[in-house]
């Protein structure tokens, strides 16, 4: 197995930020303008995890055993 | 001649000794057990037994891996030796239970001794991360196992480090391996997420090292969660009932552990096709509420106006009534004299000429007389 290059944010952080943001835009208060700038967000951070699921690669390191 | 050859009793023990420890310096003996018994928490004693015979052994408690019980088929590395005061005996190197009906016994034994302690509760089992980033792994090299396992995690999930450590999954040395490989994965100073114990299936004497007592209660203690297969469905191993997830294959772990790509995929799909519509709808609402809010203010303004209006109304005709041309209308003149009002006989004269204005002229007209009202 080799490594591709890994995205900075791991998968689970960007799908944590999107659940934020989802949740925010679900509350029947907020402004136009707030839902406007989530939603933008929102499609940058979809945006990265599409990427993420597109390019990186599992890596597979050995570790050695302290010895006995 | 023999008896000027008498020995000491020390001497033929030593004697005795010697020639054992050069013929037979370590043995292995398979027979049922006898009489053990634990002393003082730290000396076993017990008899290795078959129909005929019966041998005396002693070790430690450190030997033992595993509970054992009269009647249990066991098999000994030992070293034969007559002690100087307490007969002979075999000195145990190691003792494990043998035979399928020994060993799941044995396993039967802990069992009941860790429920007991609770280690199988529910309430100790630590969820699993979803889409881990780091993985450990422990199993044998090259083997189906590890192979099966990356196998699944690549086909459903990128990104991932999985730190693997080469462990033997079974024979005597196998619960010494896991332990070493679980220990240097919680002590790693960025340690994995969770760590996969994982081997295919096998016989019960295959599988025995994850019913070694040290090694359940290390998964059992581990910093990391643990996610424990065993390639079986039947008779769940005790390092199965300890650990925080239990998958039956090694495929089966990695597709417990890792979400499916294009499911996740989808998902974002779904999630972005939800959120374009609920800003659409967000935006026409505000649009809706604007163009009432825009005509509420709008009648409103032109209720204002019009109440204005009415207002302005009727001031116009209290001033069109105070509006002297007003009077002259209905047929009343009003009178002046060098365009000063008149409105006394005092201070006119006869002859006079006076002013006579009408709603459409003015009459000039000469004082004929003047007679005051009497009352």
């Amino acid at each position: 197995m080799s490594a591709k290059s890994q995205p900075t944010k791991n998968y689970r952080q960007l799908s944590e930020k999107l659940e934020n943001m989802v949740a925010q835009f679900d509350d029947p208060n907020i402004d136009i303008d707030k839902s406007i700038e989530l939603y933008e967000s929102a499609s940058k951070v979809i945006a990265e995890m599409e990427a993420y699921l597109k390019q990186a690669k599992n890596k597979v390191e050995k570790i050695n055993k302290a010895k006995n | 001649m023999l008896e000027n050859s008498a020995l000491s009793p020390t001497q033929f023990v030593e004697g005795f000794n010697a020639i054992i420890e050069y013929n037979l310096p370590a043995v292995v003996i398979e027979g049922e057990l006898a009489e053990f018994k634990v002393s003082k928490n730290k000396w076993l004693y017990f008899n290795i037994v078959d129909e005929q015979s019966s041998v005396r052994c002693f070790g430690t408690v450190f030997m033992l891996k595993t509970p054992l019980e009269d009647g249990m088929l066991v098999r000994i590395q030992a070293t034969p030796k007559l002690h100087q005061k307490f007969n002979f005996s075999l000195n145990l190197i190691s003792i494990m239970p043998t035979g399928e009906g020994a060993l799941k016994r044995s396993a039967e034994i802990l069992k009941a001794k860790l429920q007991a302690e609770g280690l199988f509760n529910n309430e100790r089992k630590r969820g699993i991360p979803f889409a881990p980033a780091r993985v450990g792994l422990l199993t044998s090299e090259n083997s189906a196992a590890y192979f099966d396992f990356l196998k699944v995690a690549d086909d459903r999930w990128l990104g991932t480090k999985i730190m693997f450590c080469d462990t033997l999954v079974q024979g005597e040395n196998a619960p010494a391996s896991l332990l070493s490989g679980l220990n240097v994965l919680n002590q790693l100073p960025d340690p994995p997420e969770i760590i996969v114990i994982t081997r295919g299936g096998g016989s019960t004497e295959d599988l025995s090292a994850f019913n070694d007592e040290q090694l359940v209660r290390a998964i059992a203690q581990s910093r990391v969660p643990v996610l424990v297969a065993v390639g079986h469905e039947v008779d769940w191993t005790l390092a199965e009932l300890v650990a925080d997830l239990r998958a039956s294959t090694p495929s089966g772990a990695a597709n417990a552990l890792f979400p499916d790509k294009t499911s996740e995929s989808r998902t974002l799909k779904k999630i972005s096709q939800n959120l374009r519509t609920v800003l659409l709808s967000q935006i026409k609402t505000t649009n809706q509420e604007l163009q009432y809010a825009k005509k509420k203010r709008y009648d409103q303004t032109i209720s204002i106006i019009q109440d204005n209006q009415t207002e302005l109304a009727k001031h116009q005709q209290i001033i069109e009534a105070l509006n002297p041309l007003a009077v002259l209308r209905r047929g009343y003149s009003v009178l002046s004299l060098n365009s000063k009002p008149i409105n006394s006989i005092k201070g006119l004269k006869k002859a006079q000429l006076i002013n006579n204005r009408l709603t459409d002229g003015t009459i000039t007209s000469k004082v004929y007389k003047l007679e005051p009202i009497k009352d």
